[in-house]
């Protein structure tokens, strides 16, 4: 178990090596940071001395060299729109962009796991008939058609939720969080339901084919003739089975609601790292979107090393050498 | 192959026959794939064309007029555009955008994610490594260096929509080929002297590609709406040839304010179109699911 | 049909109140995009503008008026001796003299981090700043700067007892260093401890995502504000923007889009109101001979360098149909690059629009089969922005251009812009510093020293216009300096090397019981706002 950390950590910096090169690269192809922040009244030379104080000026080689020096002493970076140390950035947007993450993950294994059981163990019941309408309804809706139609109604009609921004914070061992009081938690409702409908669906669908599978594997007819009660078999040798694909899509999922909520984050203006991804991407600030996915890259590397840990556990043949 | 075994038609309408969701999905499909087909002779205009169109003709509700006399059944954008025709314009571009870059990305992801799995060591870890390093790329950030090095263009969009595709489905067909592996039946086509590509395709593919076929429909209708998503964002397909998740965005700005025409339409056939090939890959899941075929 | 009992009571209840009377004397507004801070200068952009100028005010006011200046006048060709008004305080009880003008001008000059103010280019040409006395502030010039006037709205005025300076006067330097060890940083200017202005509301807490809650200065010089306090948020999706308007989260909101005026027409508690803004959208052509990027023909050479393929392409956009149609008539069709209600903007005729004619002048010029030209524009900068290009296309294709429309998204079109990679592309300009000061980027030679042709993107070079424009360029007097705009102005008209399209409208929706008055500068400010 040791080596195969030892490795994953070396397999990791290289990753996150590679990661920073094609980000480096793939901003510079994207887009000039003089020309989007240049106003329109820079001259010629106004615009050269900007490119000088960004550091933009030389060669790309040198610029990557000195942002990997600058990152061996702790230094991330100041963003060039921003003006400010980027990791201040990314870490006082990133409270907000979990809380709604996690809630939305959790509305989606509350109610997707028990539907799919239930969808797989009732295979010609109308229930079942209509859960799997809904889910195949449910993401078939862009998501931003959905969060527009989300606001439609419960903002503006309904006017029971509010459409956008993040409302009262509470803080939190000194972390401003929303959860915590009505007015905060309200606005995390429509972008933690418009994230959580393509979970829900998602995850009603894998315990639902999770199950079917399950249902008519060996073990579980001999579970039934051993007369082992109903429950007992969902719980002992359904659930954990079906565990297995659901763990995988779940991290990942996780993950890519964390890293990359842009869309709902931006429909609702929720203050959270996606939408500051997505800004910094359109105004060239090359060092915010490094620094970021940077962070993302070791988190995803992260989730997935728990992931095939529990892999370990929870299937007792795969064995790692 | 002797006469007695079924031909491969009758085969297929063994799975449907008895389910009326599943044959009315397969005609919704065939439906749409004919309408796509065939859009160049069935819509009233042309909506590429920019010398038909009129922003004198825009905003119109369904069933009115335009300037050359014909009548717009489901009415038109702001641009003049007819929405009945660019839908099925639209359709075209969606289904062959997602098709293919489901198809292309998955076969992919299959091939990399069994790859993986049989192969370990090395070429698991760079194939691994590489599905993490495209997880945390953003996708928006890849569409713009393809926009910015060469060009808008639908070609564009399905390079990244690929590149959106394999990843998922490699890391998911590795987790099942690898339990796969442990068992008994892949050693004893080893030890039958039966080469790695064979093992792969005959005895692993089948087995370890149920998860992928789950999420297949997922994965096409993710497809039209990742390219519709791109396409809100700004960096979709070209705007004088809109795709139905183009078509969805722009009427997004009129959701609004009553014109509801321009977003319902184009969303109503998605939808539809999803759920159409939805039923049916359920249906063809079940029945190719040796368990659940038994039970029939 | 039933209506519920509630549902009448309801209806009731309001047919007898009306709608809600507008919370005391509070209001909340909605920006589009963020302001990024509250030190006064290393930002450009309106959000930013709009929310300093209620806490600190300029010599000169948005319109060019005076504002913290009681009048000026160039006393030597590169001198201008501006005499300050009097009597007015500071936030923080000091008075505003000619020595906060200097700290002031150092403050802008003076560079945080080794980072200069975006807004310091327009110091570019202050060689000095001399206070007399202390209400008189001299400007003295490296170069002619006749637009210091206009450009003097950059320079908010901060009091000189944010920091400690030296005892007696401060001295300039273009560094900003004048002495001034201690300049309050932007952290202390977010967090409302060093945002002392003379304006007609203080802060009273900024918040990074764009936030500001502000309250009334009572001891404002001026008109006092009408609002007790104000809150401003910042929300860029459009359509959540006007759905905390309808949900009762603002008062007022910045940019709707033209689809969702229709929906506050038919709503009486909502209302919009529209004002002409100074942003030009236009198309830019290149008109080098050589040849142009993205335009092709059969017949070698640049299409575009042919004065007629201008003069027909600008004659095939239907002006009118853009403006009525995309903007419901919020927009002002564009016979000049400049505004034409800009002040010192010359009368100048109606461009033509006449299909049949453009066709005739292609023709002539030597392409009736039209020829192939790649059409680029911002899909997220400019309201209706696509949708405009995408008209355009229809109408340069009805003459016979193949036009390939390619949209892109801000970032990636600056940058092509920047490397001149686009041989027809739309642009919008505003104009905050006079009509001239765009043709005089855009369409002059370029001349380091007096600072023209930097953003010619159209390689445009015509020797009456240069002749015109560097005199402008030069010219302190306002009547001769109006009368070389004219000329310039008039030559670029005949020669289209930008074939103007509109005038942008800035436009605000609101609760119909507030009157807004509107800016032509884009920007969002209390002043404009008043209960009915």
């Amino acid at each position: 178990m040791l080596s195969f950390i030892l490795r994953r950590l070396g397999q990791s910096s290289v990753l996150v090596l590679i990661m920073s090169v094609l980000v480096f690269a793939g901003m510079y192809v994207v887009s000039d940071p003089v020309a989007v922040l240049a106003g329109d009244d820079f001259t010629e030379e106004d615009r050269q001395a900007l490119a000088r104080e960004l550091g933009v000026d030389k060669p790309l080689i040198t610029q990557y060299l000195v942002f990997l020096s600058n990152i061996a002493k702790g230094d991330f970076g100041v963003s060039f729109v921003y003006n400010r140390p980027v990791l201040d950035l990314i870490l006082e947007r990133l409270p907000a962009t979990l809380e709604v993450a996690v809630l939305a993950i959790s509305m989606g294994l509350i109610l997707g796991i028990p539907m799919g059981i239930y969808s797989g163990l009732n295979r010609e019941k109308k229930a079942t008939k209509s859960i799997s309408f809904l889910t195949t309804v449910g993401y078939s809706i862009p998501n931003f058609w959905q969060a527009l139609l989300l606001i439609l109604l419960c903002s503006v009609w309904l006017k029971i939720l509010p459409a956008s921004g993040r409302g009262d914070t509470t803080d939190l061992f000194g972390i401003p969080v929303s959860f915590l009081n009505w007015d905060g938690f309200s606005h995390m409702l429509l972008p933690a339901v418009n994230l959580a409908i393509y979970k829900i669906c998602m995850q009603t669908r894998l315990s639902r084919s999770g199950t079917q599978e399950v249902m008519y594997q060996d073990y579980m007819t001999f579970a039934r003739a051993k007369g082992i009660s109903k429950m007992r078999r969902i719980r002992r040798h359904l659930l954990r089975n079906i565990l297995l694909p659901i763990v995988t899509i779940t991290g990942l999922e996780l993950g890519g609601l964390i890293a990359f909520s842009t869309v709902t984050e931006t429909v609702f203006s929720w203050p959270g790292i996606g939408k500051l991804l997505l800004d910094s991407i359109h105004h060239a600030d090359r060092p915010v979107v490094v620094a970021y996915l940077i962070g993302i890259t070791l988190m995803f590397v992260t989730i997935n090393f728990v992931v095939d840990v529990l892999y370990a556990l929870l299937d007792p043949r795969i064995r790692y050498k | 192959m002797s006469k007695q075994d079924p031909t491969r038609l009758e085969k297929i309408w063994k799975a449907f026959r008895g389910h009326p969701i599943a044959i009315a999905g397969l005609i919704g499909i065939t439906f749409f794939l004919l309408v796509a087909f065939f859009a160049p002779l069935l819509a009233p205009q042309n909506p590429y064309d920019q010398t038909q169109l009129d922003i004198l003709d825009g905003l119109l509700p369904p069933m009115s007029q335009l300037g050359t006399g014909q009548t717009s059944w489901l009415g038109t954008d702001a641009l003049g555009r007819d929405i009945l025709s660019a839908v099925m314009y639209g359709l075209r571009i969606s289904l062959f955008v997602s098709f293919v870059a489901v198809i292309v990305g998955s076969g992919l992801g299959v091939f990399l994610g069994l790859l993986a799995a049989m192969k370990r060591g090395w070429v698991e870890t760079v194939i691994m490594r590489s599905v993490d390093l495209k997880m945390s790329f953003p996708g928006i950030l890849l569409a713009l260096m393809l926009l910015a090095m060469f060009g808008t263009g639908v070609d564009k969009v399905i390079y990244a929509l690929i590149i959106g595709a394999w990843a998922s489905k490699a890391r998911l067909v590795r987790s099942v080929a690898l339990s796969e592996m442990k068992k008994e039946y892949i050693d004893a086509a080893r030890l039958a002297g039966i080469g790695n590509l064979r093992i792969m395709l005959r005895f692993l593919l089948p087995n370890s590609i149920s998860p992928v076929l789950v999420v297949l429909p997922m994965a096409i209708s993710g497809a039209i709406t990742a390219e519709a998503t791109l396409s809100f964002l700004g960096v979709g397909v070209p705007i004088t040839e809109p795709s139905l998740g183009l078509l969805i965005a722009n009427g997004n700005d009129y959701l609004l304010s009553g014109k509801w025409w321009i977003s319902i339409f184009p969303g109503l056939v998605l939808v539809a179109m999803v759920l159409c090939i939805n039923v049916v890959a359920d249906r063809i899941r079940d029945h190719a699911n040796p368990y659940l075929r038994g039970k029939e | 049909m039933t209506v519920s009992k509630y549902t009448l009571v309801t209806m009731v209840g309001l047919m007898a109140l009306g709608t809600a009377p507008i919370q005391a004397d509070s209001l909340k507004m909605a920006y589009s995009s963020a302001p990024r801070s509250m030190d006064p200068y290393p930002f450009g952009g309106a959000p930013t503008a709009s929310l300093k100028e209620h806490v600190y005010e300029s010599l000169v006011n948005h319109d060019d008026s005076p504002l913290l200046a009681e009048s000026w006048s160039w006393t030597a060709p590169l001198t201008l001796t501006v005499k300050l008004r009097e009597g007015i305080k500071f936030h923080n009880g000091a008075d505003f003299t000619a020595r906060d003008v200097v700290y002031s001008s150092c403050r802008m000059m003076h560079r945080i981090d080794g980072k200069r103010n975006l807004l310091t280019s327009s110091m570019g040409p202050i060689k000095d700043v001399v206070a007399e006395g202390d209400h008189v502030v001299h400007f003295h010039m490296k170069a002619p700067y006749p637009l210091w006037t206009q450009k003097m709205k950059f320079l908010s005025i901060l009091s000189a007892s944010g920091a400690t300076t030296p005892e007696g006067a401060i001295k300039y330097d273009d560094k900003g260093d004048c002495g001034i060890t201690n300049y309050p940083k932007r952290d202390q200017f977010d967090a409302a401890k060093a945002s002392i202005g003379t304006g007609p509301y203080k802060l009273v807490s900024f918040d990074k995502s764009g936030s500001a809650k502000l309250v009334r200065n009572d001891a404002y010089w001026g008109e006092k504000g009408a609002w007790e306090d104000i809150t401003i948020r910042s929300i860029s999706n459009a359509g959540a923007r006007l759905a905390g308007l309808l949900a009762g989260d603002f008062d007022l909101i910045e940019n709707p889009t033209t689809e969702d005026l229709d929906a506050l027409n038919n709503n009486e508690q909502f209302s919009f109101t529209s004002v002409p803004s100074w942003r030009t959208i236009f198309l830019v052509l290149d008109v080098n001979k050589e040849g142009a990027p993205g335009v092709s023909a059969d017949k070698p050479g640049n299409p575009l360098s042919d004065i007629r393929v201008r003069q027909a392409m600008s004659m095939a956009i239907n002006r009118k149909a853009i403006v009525d149609r995309l903007f419901r008539g919020n927009a002002t069709i564009a016979n000049q690059l400049a505004p034409k209600y800009r002040k010192g903007a010359p009368e100048l005729p109606e461009l033509e629009f006449d299909p049949a004619k453009a066709k005739e002048l292609l023709a002539e010029a030597g392409y009736p089969k039209g020829f192939e030209l790649s059409l680029f524009a911002p899909s997220d900068r400019y309201a209706n922005g696509s949708r405009v290009a995408q008209a355009v296309t229809q109408y340069l294709s009805r003459i016979g251009i193949k036009i390939s429309l390619k949209t892109q998204p801000w970032s990636v079109f600056a940058k092509a812009r920047k490397n001149r990679e686009m041989g027809t592309f739309m642009y919008g300009w505003g104009h905050p510093q006079g009509p001239a000061q765009m043709i005089s980027f855009a369409l002059a030679s370029r001349d380091k020293k007096l600072g023209l042709g930097s953003s010619n993107y159209s390689n445009y070079s015509n020797p009456v216009f240069d002749k015109a424009i560097k005199a402008w360029a030069v010219e302190t007097d306002e009547k001769k300096s109006d009368a070389f705009v004219k000329d310039a102005m008039t030559q670029a008209m005949k020669d289209l090397p930008a074939i103007p399209l509109y005038y942008q409208h800035t436009i605000w929706a609101h609760r119909s019981d507030l009157e807004i008055t509107g800016r032509q500068d884009e920007r969002t400010h209390a002043a404009m706002v008043k209960k009915k």
